[in-house]
């Protein structure tokens, strides 16, 4: 009995000498601890401080901190509490290296972390995990108890491909991030993280392959998204706004996607992504305007059959910006132009309407909008009803009542109908908006307030640059992959439209195997 | 390979701005004024006209070769003097002046005349001065990108209307040699207004991130040029005849006519069209250049505050022709007296860098 009291007193000694030195050199206090750590986090009523004992015969006193609502407790109870109350080794006693020894033989959790830092707790705390406090030892222990309450990968909902994948970016970050490092598994991927936002603290990660993405453009980049200095942060369309160079450009200048192969195609051409999170979309930057009209399935197809439906494309993109202004301009100006056969079918419909061509064009395409807007914010199966009825409804009203003629209702209705060919959401609402300015310039000056259009917006594109890359420009090699899609085999460079530090994509031998065989 | 933002053009784009600027609006007015004097042998005169712009790059080519980071306003300063070298380059400036204002002119008369006769001229010439003024504005690297694209576009214009001529009988062209030097002669100084804007190459050549190549793509686009316009001169006195060519202000646009396509009933309008994208680019290359002078002189303002200060008097020179009788009488007094003087201003500044031998130091 005398032998074990004596060796209780020379633990206690030797620890107290031990820690001596921590304890004068960091003036620790359990309390004064948890204080600053409550007060970093806030709000007092989510946090849940939980004193505990860890060891039997010279129990030692630690905290457990967490935020109630983004920790698992579930998770807490089984990988924290339950092997440190319970299952405890009597030899535990205070030293340096007692957190060291706690995260290697009783915290069974999968990610643990010991910081001195206080902010990297707090940090932590914000984001799900718990924070480990023990008496007397300025170290805090840092367990990844993080929520895995988020939506399921579903679906892209906005960007379907028939022959692609059916996986899409969801809320939360770390499972975006996990999408692309499933997919890239090279050591250049590199990732950086930015928190912005005064109050949202919201995580931002900017991803790029080191070993092709060019410095100069990420540095950009890098210096863009660090002046970002706002209250709130609550998607990355916000953030696209903050960095983009013409904010009052009609044309997007990132390109959002919801598909991680979209992003990782973007990221071998030299590109950068941006996630946020709480957004299922990605933002790619730098942004090249030909892009917008590039789906994924492109790449996907046969060649020959993309390269078609590539052509289709800039077609429809011509006509939607261009047919509703020339018809305005024929029937205006130049009705000579118009062959007989078509005139007397035309010119009857049109006798005894009540709006002027201007107008009959510009109500009818507000209509369409109005629809189209509405059906887009309307759930399902309403946005449905409404688009189908409330499109025959009024246009069959409108024609009765006298309102428009049959020829515009067609020219209105194809160019709507041409919008929904753009694969790209953001591309497809400027380009339907671009054509009421060109309406209005045919009505002014018809046909040549036409080509002074289109020569304003060749003018603006390439005006334009996002992110020190040119928006718009055609250079040979990437005449490639812009009106038609060649050969994958064939595109043996990345983009010259996009800097990059490798330009070669794949090495010669497969184009000198096709030679062959 | 890099993409970069810097002021500097390819030498193919300097390509596209040398043929941009000179081919406007006196593509479609040129067999009619050659074929006045020389007659079917007008497209012999246009190759002659040719030796212009040829000279002119070889003095280019000297200058850039003795002095590849200096335009030739900078030289005429360094050679002639401030006072004199300014001087000089404002009259240089004036020639870019004329170019916009005549191609302004007679593009507004041509639409106006045939596809826009709804329209109050002077307030067409109002918004063709301002896309001119709106390219300047936004700067060298969007302009020579245009030009990158419109040259597509004016190969493909000026092969259709190729096509369109090729319809016509051999008998309009003959006697093929029936050559007469003096009227030969005569006749290439009438196609001079066709040619001018070729004086563009002296101020952007320093500009080039690809000097190498400036010799080859400068002799490219005036070859380009000169076959052009032969081959289309040639094409529309074999379509039409002289008798007609001589009549007709705009002789090209007769056989623009005779192309059919569905929907449309005259493919004059949709040539016209294309065509007049093609002017917007000729009136920009030729605002920016004057812009470009004007800097260079008022060194404090910028290239934007400048051309929206020259905007009213753009449209004021324009619209003082605004019929093309007068238009081209005034054009034949001036356009000659301003290429003899391009002549004599650039040959004696290239004299002048030629004596100094050791120009390569002048850098320094």
């Amino acid at each position: 009995m005398t032998y074990f009291y004596f060796e209780v007193v020379c633990i206690i000694f030797l620890n107290k000498l031990k820690l001596l030195g921590v304890i004068l050199m960091d003036n620790f206090s359990i309390n004064g601890n948890i204080q600053r750590i409550i007060s970093g986090l806030g709000d007092t009523e989510t946090v849940i401080t939980r004193s505990f004992e860890i060891g039997y015969k010279l129990p030692i006193q630690a905290v457990l901190i967490y935020v109630n609502s983004l920790a698992d407790k579930e998770s807490i109870n089984r990988n924290i509490l339950n092997p440190l109350m319970l299952h405890t080794d009597d030899n535990l006693y205070l030293s340096s290296n007692l957190c060291s020894t706690i995260c290697k033989k009783y915290i069974t959790s999968s990610n643990t972390l010991i910081e001195k830092d206080i902010a990297q707790a707090i940090f932590a705390l914000k984001r799900g995990d718990t924070v480990l406090i023990i008496e007397h030892i300025s170290e805090f222990i840092i367990i990844d108890t993080r929520d895995g309450k988020y939506r399921q990968i579903s679906e892209p909902l906005n960007e379907y491909a028939v022959r692609g994948s059916r996986e899409g970016f969801v809320e939360n970050l770390e499972t975006n991030v996990s999408l692309i490092r499933r997919i890239i598994k090279h050591p250049d991927l590199t990732i950086e993280n930015f928190t912005l936002g005064k109050y949202t603290q919201t995580d931002i990660k900017l991803i790029y392959i080191d070993s092709i993405a060019d410095e100069k453009i990420m540095k950009n980049i890098r210096d863009r998204l660090a002046v970002i200095d706002v209250d709130s942060i609550t998607g990355v369309g916000i953030v696209e706004q903050y960095i983009e160079d013409h904010p009052c450009s009609l044309f997007p200048q990132c390109f959002a996607t919801e598909r991680p192969d979209i992003v990782i195609n973007d990221l071998m051409e030299g590109r950068a992504v941006i996630l946020c999170q709480g957004t299922p979309y990605a933002l790619v930057v730098p942004a090249l305007f030909t892009e917008f009209f590039q789906a994924i399935e492109d790449y996907y197809e046969r060649s020959v059959l993309s390269s078609l439906i590539r052509i289709l494309r800039l077609i429809a993109v011509i006509l939607v910006i261009t047919l509703p202004a020339a018809y305005l301009s024929f029937i205006k100006f130049n009705a000579e132009l118009i062959p007989i056969q078509f005139l007397l079918p035309l010119v009857s419909t049109r006798r005894g309407l009540l709006l002027t061509p201007l107008i009959e064009i510009l109500s009818m395409e507000m209509v369409v909008e109005f629809l189209r807007e509405g059906g887009l914010r309307l759930p399902g199966k309403i946005g449905q009803t409404l688009s189908l009825v409330g499109g025959f409804i009024i246009g069959d009203a409108a024609l009765r009542a006298r309102l428009v003629s049959p020829a515009t209702l067609v020219v209105v209705g194809t160019a709507v109908i041409g919008t929904f060919v753009i694969p790209n959401y953001d591309m497809s609402l400027s380009i339907r908006i671009v054509r009421f300015p060109m309406i209005i310039l045919a009505d002014i000056f018809g046909i040549v307030g036409i080509a002074a259009g289109w020569y304003l917006i060749l003018l603006h594109l390439f005006s334009m640059n996002s992110f020190g890359v040119q928006y718009l420009s055609f250079k040979r090699n990437d005449l490639k992959d812009i009106f038609i899609r060649a050969q994958l085999w064939n595109m043996d460079e990345r983009p010259e439209a996009i800097p990059n530090k490798n330009k070669i994509r794949h090495g010669g031998s497969m184009k000198k195997f096709r030679r062959k065989h | 390979m890099q993409n970069s933002l810097e002021n500097k053009i390819t030498s193919y784009q300097l390509l596209c701005i040398l043929t941009g600027t000179a081919v406007g609006i006196g593509l479609i007015s040129l067999p009619n004024e050659v074929t006045q004097i020389a007659k079917q042998n007008g497209w012999i005169s246009v190759i002659i006209g040719g030796v212009y712009p040829l000279y002119l790059v070889y003095i280019a080519c000297i200058l850039q070769k003795k002095f590849p980071d200096k335009n030739i306003l900078q030289l005429s300063r360094q050679f002639l003097g401030t006072f004199l070298g300014n001087f000089l380059n404002l009259i240089f400036m004036s020639n870019f002046v004329l170019y916009t204002t005549a191609v302004a002119s007679g593009l507004t008369i041509l639409l106006t005349t045939f596809i826009m006769y709804f329209m109050v001229p002077v307030r067409l010439l109002i918004f063709i001065v301002f896309l001119g003024a709106i390219s300047s504005y936004s700067g060298l690297k969007p302009l020579a990108s245009i030009n990158e694209l419109i040259f597509i576009f004016t190969i493909v214009v000026s092969l259709i209307s190729l096509v369109a001529l090729g319809k016509g009988k051999l008998i309009n062209v003959l006697p093929i040699f029936d050559l007469n030097t003096k009227l030969l002669l005569r006749g290439s100084i009438e196609s001079c207004f066709s040619y001018g804007g070729t004086e563009i190459i002296f101020l952007f050549y320093p500009l080039l991130s690809d000097k190498e190549n400036f010799r080859s793509c400068a002799l490219k686009g005036v070859l380009f040029i000169v076959i052009l316009y032969s081959s289309l001169t040639f094409l529309t006195v074999y379509y039409c005849g002289i008798d007609l060519v001589k009549k007709s202000f705009w002789a090209v646009l007769i056989a623009a006519k005779s192309i059919e396509i569905p929907i449309i009933n005259n493919f004059r309008f949709i040539f016209m069209f294309l065509w007049s994208i093609v002017n917007f680019k000729t009136i920009s290359n030729n605002y920016f250049a004057s812009v470009f002078i004007l800097q260079d002189l008022f060194k404090r303002s910028s290239i934007k505050k400048l051309s929206v200060i020259i905007y009213p008097l753009i449209i004021l020179i324009s619209s003082t022709y605004l019929n093309e009788e007068s238009r081209r009488t005034f054009l034949k007094f001036i356009i000659p007296k301003y290429t003899l003087f391009n002549i004599a201003y650039l040959t004696i500044v290239c004299c002048m860098a030629l004596i100094k031998k050791d120009g390569l130091n002048e850098k320094k």
